[in-house]
């Protein structure tokens, strides 16, 4: 099995959601990539609403080796990220 | 019995609360979509502690000094306090939100539904309102998922700071 690399994870997320200006905090982490996605594109959606979304596009990509690739991904807005900024 | 040396090697810390918390608010995900929905509310919930633990490690010199235990027992409303009390959450209302969140978790989980199995889960849900007429235990465990995801995204928010 081969490991997927954080710029390919990356590649997959935007093209397959077509996320709005997406920011990726992702990092390898053992033989997976985890990490953070931020986009407008998760605007008005609960969070298994998100992860279903990931998930789905992950599973279209990888098939069932999509859990050995990638590990946790939070999916953040803008706002929630940049949250103690103002 | 562990020595110094091992105790501090095994400490948990900052980053090891919040990787912890991280996967297990992502097995929670992977048991919702199972529809495991004993094991996924309560990994989820553990997640939520654990990431209320990894902001006061942070934030909290005293308890990265050992100076102060990190001890609450598994009271999610005292951790949320204790962040609280270290000025961290944003004046005016801001992080209503994330309380309320806290406060939906902390009113459902509990330390020993590891040992619970799903149908006492369900039942004590049912006893305290969450499971209802045209109120599913799914529908129950995916809200508290998400009251879980929206405490651990804000606590990683505050560990960015």
């Amino acid at each position: 099995m081969s490991q997927v690399t954080v710029g390919e994870v990356e590649t997959v997320l935007t093209n397959k959601l077509h996320l709005q200006e997406p920011i990726f905090k992702l990092e390898p982490a053992g033989s997976k990539v985890s990490g953070s996605v931020i986009s407008l594109s998760f605007r008005g959606l609960t969070d298994s609403e998100r992860q279903q979304r990931l998930w789905d596009a992950l599973d279209a990509e990888y098939g069932p080796e999509s859990v050995h690739r990638v590990g946790s991904l939070l999916a953040f807005t803008p706002d929630e990220w940049n949250i103690d900024e103002d | 019995m562990a020595d110094e040396t091992t105790k501090k090697s095994t400490a948990m810390g900052e980053s090891g609360y919040r990787a912890g918390a991280r996967d297990r608010i992502d097995e929670a995900f992977r048991l919702l979509r199972a529809e495991q929905f004993g094991g996924s509310a309560y990994l989820a919930g553990r997640g939520a502690e654990g990431a209320l633990r990894a902001v006061l490690w942070k934030n909290d010199v005293e308890i990265q000094q050992g100076k102060k235990s990190l001890d609450t027992g598994h009271d999610l409303r005292a951790l949320l306090a204790n962040v609280r009390n270290l000025g961290l959450l944003r004046a005016g209302g801001r992080d209503d939100a994330f309380a309320t969140a806290v406060q939906h978790v902390a009113r459902l989980w509990y330390n020993n539904m590891r040992f619970a199995s799903t149908e006492s889960v369900e039942k004590k849900w049912f006893m305290l309102g969450e499971v209802r007429k045209n109120h599913t235990f799914k529908q129950a465990t995916t809200e508290f998922y998400d009251a879980c995801a929206v405490v651990i995204k804000r606590c990683e928010a505050l560990c960015h700071k």
